[in-house]
């Protein structure tokens, strides 16, 4: 590894990776399962975790289409939110479809591969480029960060309720 | 070409300050609940997370002696100075020591601030060597390490926050 975008790249493939490696071998029941009423499930966090990575960099920084639209993901996943990912509520948040995950983990895939082609062309002069949304203005330095963060903030609760259902080592 | 060295740091900074945020109110008793028996409670998680920064840029990528031990703090939180949490059992977590969550952060401030320091100080060149991690017994790349440190301590981030969520709610 040569270059600290290289760096990025390879903590965004880790926590790729290791989703994958978590939701192995789980039954649909698991994946929707709710620890508490107004506590996500697996289903809901994988969905959103793709969406999450498609609208910040394919849509946010590339300034195109999200691969959920490009891709016709609603029709493919059954998911028909229209824009459902940011502060669903607790009724909200359990009513995901039945979904596949496996075509879930499908999209995520298309996500990432076109996610890498954006930020393989990111020069480091794009980085100070700026998003604005209503009065809040973040820059692409930033959103790299964050999809980082909160990517791998969602992942380490898939990975606490596979842990509740099925103990320190199932 | 170190500009994407910024959103790294950026990222760090960014779990870190929810980090605070997300167990801002909690009360002693909410800091130790486990949802499950072998599920690790919130002072714990805290308390791994500072060991994780400390190790990787003090021990493992500088070669120096972490803070935990150098500046005395396993002996101010009274707990052994090979302590770091990987690999614990069940028992060992429920059996924490319920520690003063402040002075586990004026521990985990300095463990961040060194971390920070430590990336400020590598070049892109640094990036393509490895170092060895006698605790994980393999050699990793620097560059890896970076990313792995985002990953894991923002996972670790996410379970803080779901365990407040199940004790609080939505927004509680």
């Amino acid at each position: 590894m040569s270059s600290f975008k290289d760096a990025v790249k390879s903590g965004m493939n880790e926590y790729l990776v290791d989703l994958k490696t978590k939701l192995e071998g789980l039954t649909e029941a698991e994946i929707y399962w709710h620890a508490t009423l107004g506590s996500n499930s697996i289903a809901w966090l994988v969905w959103h975790m793709a969406r999450v990575e498609d609208g910040w960099i394919n849509s946010t920084i590339a300034g195109g289409e999200s691969v959920w639209d490009s891709g016709n993901w609603a029709e493919r996943t059954g998911v028909t939110h229209e824009n459902g990912d940011f502060g669903e509520t607790d009724d909200e948040a359990p009513s995901l479809p039945v979904v596949d995950v496996g075509v879930v983990i499908d999209y995520y895939d298309a996500v990432r591969a076109a996610a890498f082609e954006v930020i393989d062309d990111m020069t480091d002069e794009d980085l100070s480029q700026s998003f604005t949304r209503g009065n809040r203005s973040v820059t692409w330095s930033w959103i790299l960060g964050h999809v980082l963060v909160e990517e791998a903030q969602h992942l380490g609760q898939v990975g606490f309720i596979r842990g509740m259902i099925r103990g320190l080592n199932g | 070409m170190s500009a994407f060295k910024v959103p790294i740091k950026s990222g760090l900074n960014e779990y870190y300050g929810k980090l605070k945020q997300t167990v801002e109110g909690l009360t002693p008793a909410e800091l130790l609940w486990q949802p499950g028996p072998e599920s690790n409670h919130i002072l714990w998680t805290v308390w791994h997370m500072a060991r994780v920064s400390d190790r990787w840029a003090n021990s493992t990528v500088l070669g120096g002696d972490e803070l935990w031990e150098a500046d005395g703090w396993a002996e101010r939180l009274g707990m052994p100075v090979e302590k770091y949490g990987r690999g614990e059992t069940p028992e060992q977590v429920r059996d924490f020591p319920p520690v003063n969550i402040g002075l586990v952060f004026e521990y985990f401030d300095q463990s961040h601030a060194s971390l920070l320091a430590m990336i400020d100080g590598l070049d892109e060149s640094d990036l393509a060597r490895d170092v060895y991690a006698p605790y994980r017994d393999d050699s990793l790349n620097i560059g890896w390490i970076l990313g792995h440190i985002l990953a894991e301590e923002s996972q670790h981030l996410g379970q803080v926050a779901y365990i407040r969520g199940m004790i609080r709610g939505f927004d509680g």
